[in-house]
Parts: C-alpha cells; sequence; structure tokens
C-alpha cells in the first residue's frame, strides 16, 4: 500500500499540535523513569541493607573467648540467624584503619586495646531482629546492641511514599497527555473531514480511513519515549559522580533479574538503558495507541 | 444491472423524495435522470451508493443487495461505482495525480500500477499536462473532468453523474459530455442526472423523468420533453 500523502507530511503541516503532544508524552515517560529508577533504585538499597549484618553486638574487654563462642551456638540454634561472624579487637581496627585511612591523626590515637571485639549477625527476615536482640540482652559482658531496624524502617516508609506519589503523579499526567492527544488527533480528523467524506464516498474501508490517524498517535508516542530516553541518559551520566560519593561502600545494586540474568541499577549497565528504552516505548506505544484510538473512534463514528 | 423494486424513501423532515419507484438499467446502458430540482434524481443516485437506505423496496446492484448491506461492506459496493459531483469533491490539497491515486490506494494497488493507470487516465479525460497541478489552479471544467477521472480508475463498472455539467459553461459541458460517453462506449454503465434540456436532447439516449418521486416517463432514445 503506498499513500501519496506521507504520514511525515501529515506531520510537519501542523507542527504546533504535533511539538505539544510529543512534548506532553515525553514529559509524563521521563516523569515515569525518574520515579522507576528512584523506586527501583531505593527497593536495592533497601535490599542491599537487609542483607547485610543488622544486628551488632559489642562484647566488654572481660568478656573471653569461651562464653562467645556459647554465645555463638546458642544464636545458632534459634534458627532465626542467616549468619554470623566475629571480629576480634585486631579485625576491628584493621576495618577502622581501613576506612579512615586517609586520616593519619585518626589513626595515631587508635589501638586495638579500645576497639571492641563483635559479633556481626544477619538475620533470615528483619521481623527477627527484636527477638535476637532479647535474647543476648541480659547475657554477661555485652556492652552494647545495636541494629539497624530504624535505618531500614526509616527507608521502607519512604520507598513507599515515593511510590504512591510517583504512581499519582504518572496517572495526572498519563490523562492529561491521553487528553491533549486525544484532542490533537480529533482536530486533525475535523480538519480532514471532506477528505474523510471523499474517501468514504470512493469505497475506502473504515480502517484505510483510520489508519494514518492511529501511525500518527503512535509515531507521537515513540517520539516522546527516545526524548524520554536520551534525557534520562543525559541525566544519569551527569549525576554519576554524585552517585558514586552517595553510594560509596554499596558494591552493586540490582535493578532487574530474569532467570540468572542480573541487571544492574548501580553501577549503570549498559543493558539497564536498553531495558528503559523499552519500557518507555511500551509506554509511549500504549498513551500514543490510546489517545488516537479513542480520537478515531469518537469522531470518525459515520 | 442495476435493479430499484418498489423503492421509497422519506427523508425525517416528512419529504417523499422517491415513491414506489420501479427502475431497471442493464449493463453498459447510457441512462439520463431528467426532472425539476426536487423530484428525486439526487436521492436516487444516493440509494444507488448505499449514502442513504430506502424506507420501502429493495435496491439491487449487480449481486448486492444494497438496503440489507452491512456498513463493513459498502466500501465494496463503492469500489463498483465511480460518482461524479456537481461540486466535484476533490481533495484541495493534493494535486491532480494524488487525487485520482486515492481511488487506485484504496484498492491496495502498487506505486507503479498506480503511476501507469495515472497516466491512462489523464489521457482519457485530456489533462495530461496537469498531473501535477492543484485543484484550485484548474477551471471548473478541468476540475469537473478530473473528478470523472478518480470515478473510473478504478474497477468501477458504473458512473454515476450529478449534475455533472451544472456549475460548467456550454464548451465546458460539451466536452464533459464527450468524454462521459467515450467512457459509455469501453461498456461502463452511465447514470446522469441532469436539467440541461441541450444536451439531454441531444444525444438521444435512454431518458427516465421524475415528478414528485415518481418515474412519469422512461423511454430509449428520447428526448427531454
Amino acid at each position: 500500500m503506498t499513500s501519496s500523502v506521507s504520514l511525515w507530511q501529515r506531520i510537519r503541516r501542523t507542527p504546533y499540535q504535533t511539538i505539544a503532544a510529543v512534548f506532553m508524552i515525553f514529559i509524563t515517560l521521563f516523569v515515569m523513569a525518574v520515579f522507576l529508577l528512584i523506586a527501583t533504585g531505593s527497593s536495592a538499597i533497601l535490599s542491599y541493607l537487609e542483607s547485610k549484618p543488622q544486628l551488632t553486638i559489642f562484647f566488654k574487654d572481660e568478656k573471653n573467648k569461651t562464653s562467645i563462642e556459647q554465645l555463638t551456638g546458642k544464636l545458632q540454634s534459634s534458627g532465626k540467624v542467616a549468619s554470623i561472624s566475629y571480629v576480634s579487637k585486631d579485625q576491628a581496627l584493621a576495618i577502622y584503619r581501613e576506612q579512615n585511612k586517609n586520616d593519619p591523626l585518626l589513626l595515631e590515637m587508635v589501638t586495638a586495646d579500645i576497639l571492641p571485639s563483635s559479633l556481626e549477625i544477619s538475620a533470615i527476615s528483619p521481623k527477627y531482629l527484636i527477638e535476637l536482640s532479647e535474647m543476648v540482652k541480659d547475657e554477661p559482658g555485652i556492652d552494647e546492641v545495636v541494629f539497624q531496624k530504624d535505618v531500614v524502617d526509616t527507608l521502607i516508609s519512604w520507598t513507599s511514599t515515593v511510590r504512591k506519589v510517583g504512581a499519582v503523579f504518572i496517572l495526572f499526567l498519563a490523562v492529561a497527555t491521553f487528553f491533549i492527544l486525544f484532542t490533537t488527533i480529533g482536530m486533525k480528523i475535523a480538519f480532514h473531514k471532506e477528505e474523510i467524506e471523499i474517501l468514504k464516498l470512493v469505497g475506502a474501508t473504515s480502517w484505510y480511513i483510520k489508519k494514518p490517524f492511529i501511525y500518527e498517535g503512535l509515531v507521537y508516542g515513540i517520539a516522546g519515549a527516545i526524548l524520554a530516553w536520551v534525557t534520562i541518559f543525559c541525566v544519569l551520566l551527569y549525576i554519576s559522580p554524585f552517585m558514586t560519593s552517595f553510594l560509596k561502600g554499596i558494591p552493586s545494586l540490582t535493578f532487574l533479574q530474569i532467570e540468572g540474568i542480573i541487571i544492574n541499577f548501580w553501577p549503570f549497565a549498559p543493558f539497564l538503558f536498553v531495558v528503559l528504552l523499552m519500557i518507555l516505548m511500551l509506554a509511549g506505544l500504549i498513551i500514543g495507541l490510546t489517545g488516537s484510538f479513542f480520537a478515531v473512534s469518537r469522531y470518525m463514528k459515520s | 444491472m442495476i435493479l430499484f423494486k418498489d423503492v421509497t424513501k422519506k427523508y425525517p423532515s416528512g419529504i417523499t423524495a422517491v415513491d414506489s419507484v420501479d427502475l431497471e438499467i442493464q449493463d453498459g446502458e447510457f441512462v439520463f435522470l431528467v426532472g425539476p430540482s426536487g423530484a428525486g434524481k439526487t436521492t436516487i443516485l444516493r440509494l444507488i451508493i448505499g449514502e442513504i437506505s430506502p424506507n420501502q423496496g429493495s435496491i439491487t446492484v449487480d449481486d448486492l443487495k444494497v438496503n440489507k448491506l452491512k456498513a463493513a461492506k459498502l466500501p465494496f459496493l463503492r469500489r463498483k461505482i465511480g460518482f461524479v459531483f456537481q461540486d466535484f469533491k476533490l481533495i484541495t490539497d493534493r494535486t491532480i495525480a494524488e487525487n485520482i491515486a486515492v481511488a487506485l490506494e484504496i484498492l491496495g494497488k502498487s506505486g507503479r500500477e498506480i503511476q501507469t493507470r495515472i497516466n491512462e487516465v489523464l489521457a482519457t479525460v485530456h489533462l495530461e499536462n496537469r498531473a501535477n497541478y492543484f485543484p484550485r489552479q484548474l477551471s471548473f471544467g478541468e476540475q469537473q473532468r478530473v473528478a470523472i477521472g478518480r470515478a473510473i480508475a478504478g474497477e468501477s463498472k458504473i458512473l454515476l453523474a450529478d449534475e455533472p455539467t451544472g456549475n460548467l459553461d456550454p464548451k465546458a459541458s460539451w466536452e464533459i459530455l464527450k468524454i462521459i460517453t467515450n467512457i459509455n462506449k469501453t461498456g461502463i454503465t452511465v447514470i446522469t442526472a441532469t436539467h440541461n434540456v441541450d444536451i439531454v436532447n441531444s444525444l438521444n439516449k435512454r431518458v427516465v423523468k421524475l415528478f414528485n418521486g415518481k418515474i412519469i416517463h422512461d423511454e430509449k432514445k428520447s428526448k427531454y420533453l
């Protein structure tokens, strides 16, 4: 099938409507991508924290090795511990030195003697943290029990707020975009009313008449998606150095894991951008298609 | 063949535009529909292409029962019929060649087939050197020839013309009639609604005369009366 008046010509003849439609789709998809990255990024940080030793027991100096081993055995037999590791005074010093290697003053002041030995305990699930801390609280020779529950809780509520706000925001934008697309295509249909009537009279099928308008909506969707993708790509490259310092100490964050294939959110994997492009394209196509499809069925009733 | 059996069409305004009409038109015939304004000429043409449906009776075009045709099948009826309007109905932002191409594109013809056919059609309507003009750059007579070209470009075996010379001066009118007559000679059925007495009288074809929606005269090789 050839058409003497191309889709490109149709779009070019109404540049401002086209810009409005593409720009709205771009904004919607860009915001969607930003929220998607924040939501997945924060859950990745969350699951990273959840997998880390969440309970640390610091011992007083008088606590001897045998009783620490007894305590370790007791905790392991509870069935609520995923892993447990002993950090001696010397190991603690090594960690301390590593963390502060750029600050000679801090290094000088500290010896292995003043650092406590500790047990780092990772629970099977965060819900066991309190039970585990209750278990060891009354043992003799324990200086302090620290657990990261507070940090994790804050992060959980923060993540869920981001998700809710993001969902509502994207929904509003999507509705606005739908109506802009609906009106744009509707106006074009009204503009081509005479042509449509003529096409019907010479025997064009309904699909033949509708097709260019639906394609137009699809082109808007794809154009908006590509724009959003390019923008998010630039933004991520730009913030990459800040991310490096912000996520210091976290080796990697997983964005997506399908059947053993892991796509890293951090550090940015090339495949992350491919997946993002696919998601944005799909969303753009859905918006473009629904907008134009509804416009066509609304304005082209015979 | 076009067959009307006891066809009545009443418009919502209450006017009976076509009243119990029986009409049979054979393949390859040339028929003038004549009568004063409001006699029902245009209504008959609109009934044939299924643009409106009758309140009573049946209309058949070849093997298609027009009054029972589903909307989705309507395009296939319209591909059998070329329609020429008094106001041409050309697409103003497309060239002459593109206007004719429309009738071929809807049939899914290839680019080369379309180009070949456009050249043939432009020759038939004597507009070979106007292919890349826009409709507003042509005279009314030329625009009407484009409309005729579009009507016969596709697969149509029937040409309906509603007052094709209504907007034209006598010279242009004769040119149009000459082209329509030539088209009829290739075997295409032609039905022309007109009240141009001179043209009807000079061609000596079948004349169907309508008055108040009824056929009051139907004779082969006739004059306007």
